[in-house]
């Protein structure tokens, strides 16, 4: 289906009456691609037919499965994970026991991170909070399920950063699926909830990843997600977005660019942290 | 359609259109005013080299845009390595690490499809050599909401596929050589 401007307000208002729902907020041309795809998948052939469906929470649950975006690879920006690594796990504040990935649509993005602190033997150091929106998407995180028709393109991304091949020492395949070894996500806590309707209570937070979400938005929820995000983040700690991404000016401010290739971020902590641009 | 009339200049193509897409630029005119938003196939593991090679001889300056950025005359967007790029009805440039399509990431069918339906008679999409089919069908979205398009002459393409491609899906407005192509470029305002 090919959807108008009128189409998109009209189908994002009725989907923003349900929980987790509200789209009305995200980029005009994601919506127009992303509604079109949903509308072939779910095999819904008019907008009313959506509407009335809409009423069912089985429903609802396979549109925001489809609505997410899948990662679609491990270790993306090898070049991002190789500086994560070397400069700035062993900077994270020392109370930090928290890691936080806002939107976890797909387990890439987790269990790149998890491989990682498995290879450092900060495992039990550090809990890697992820959020979903979509039930089935959270249950598929924490059993450790990727899909397995990027198995090839993780190895290599995994082989660019780590330089060896241990990758199917952690990842092997089953079911269609590839499951990433139990003991390597013992520390992964995937809740079912929208970062966008509520944020995790822990407080000690010292990492957050949120690459490549807000390019899904436009700006105005763009501007209030990064407020969200940042206000999360304890002092001392690292925000990392896409390598294409803006922080907004308004948090230019609040925030030190450590990084600006691989666009990573420390709130200042303490004192020194104010003028210095190191890691 | 008054060539005047344009808005966004969108240009795909694949192999070998390095060496005709930086002819383009070397020889465009240096005022050339209307926005160009390139679309290449590239490696995606390799995030920089591809600006600074077609800005070495470009008369026109060529960035890799940052997602919400806005378009401004006389500029050349390339879309960076690894993401789909879009354009918005605001003007600005949206990217996506939705799946590759036509095994591209990014995809050239996109982002012609998405200057047609913002754009409309106003888009000029031009297709250039390339070794596969994308870029044909939104080449021919461009041409289905009235937009003007431009295919490479297949004879000088590296290799054909994309231009054969498209047109065996619609008729362009014009075949074009890559000097023509130039030609015509300067024929438009600045």
């Amino acid at each position: 289906m090919n959807f108008g401007i009128n189409d998109i307000k009209e189908i994002t208002a009725a989907m923003a009456d349900y929980p987790h729902m509200d789209y009305s907020n995200y980029a005009l041309s994601f919506l127009k691609r992303r509604l079109s795809y949903l509308f072939t998948q779910l095999n819904i052939r008019r907008k009313e037919q959506f509407f009335e469906w809409l009423k069912q929470p089985d429903f609802r649950e396979k549109v925001t499965y489809h609505m997410c975006v899948d990662t679609t690879e491990m270790f993306r920006d090898p070049a991002f994970w190789r500086t994560l690594r070397d400069k700035i796990i062993n900077q994270i504040p020392e109370d930090c026991e928290n890691f936080w990935i806002p939107l976890a649509a797909s387990g890439e993005e987790v269990f790149s991170l998890a491989i990682l602190l498995h290879e450092n033997e900060l495992s039990q150091k550090y809990k890697i909070i992820g959020q979903s929106p979509s039930i089935e998407r959270c249950r598929f995180i924490q059993q450790g399920k990727m899909n397995a028709r990027h198995d090839d393109v993780n190895q290599t991304n995994y082989k660019r950063l780590e330089d060896q091949n241990a990758y199917q020492n952690y990842i092997h395949r089953d079911n269609g699926f590839c499951l990433l070894d139990e003991k390597v996500r013992q520390n992964v806590d995937c809740r079912h909830e929208s970062f966008l309707i509520s944020t995790p209570s822990e407080e000690s937070i010292g990492l957050i990843l949120f690459r490549n979400i807000s390019i899904y938005y436009n700006t105005r929820l763009t501007q209030s997600v990064f407020k969200r995000v940042i206000d999360k983040l304890m002092p001392g700690g690292y925000l990392v977005i896409g390598t294409k991404e803006q922080l907004p000016a308004a948090f230019k401010e609040e925030l030190i660019e450590v990084d600006a290739v691989e666009k990573i971020y420390k709130k200042p902590g303490f004192k020194q942290d104010n003028n210095h641009a190191g890691y | 359609m008054q060539a005047t009339d344009f808005k966004i200049v969108v240009i795909g193509g694949s192999a070998g259109s390095f060496s005709v897409v930086s002819a383009i630029l070397a020889s465009i005119h240096p005022q050339f005013k209307i926005p160009i938003v390139l679309c290449l196939h590239r490696l995606k593991h390799v995030r920089s080299g591809l600006v600074e090679g077609l800005s070495l001889k470009s008369v026109i300056k060529v960035l890799e845009p940052n997602d919400k950025e806005k378009l401004q005359y006389n500029h050349v967007y390339l879309a960076p390595a690894n993401y789909h790029l879009f354009l918005e009805l605001d003007g600005t440039i949206a990217l996506s690490t939705e799946e590759s399509f036509n095994h591209s990431r990014p995809s050239i069918d996109y982002t012609l499809s998405s200057a047609a339906y913002v754009y409309r008679e106003k888009a000029l999409g031009i297709l250039l050599t390339g070794a596969n089919k994308d870029g044909a069908y939104g080449m021919k979205d461009i041409a289905g909401k009235k937009g003007f398009t431009i295919v490479q002459d297949p004879a000088t393409c590296d290799i054909d596929t994309m231009p054969r491609s498209a047109l065996q899906l619609f008729d362009p407005n014009l075949i074009l050589s890559p000097k023509e192509i130039v030609q015509f470029l300067n024929t438009l305002p600045h």
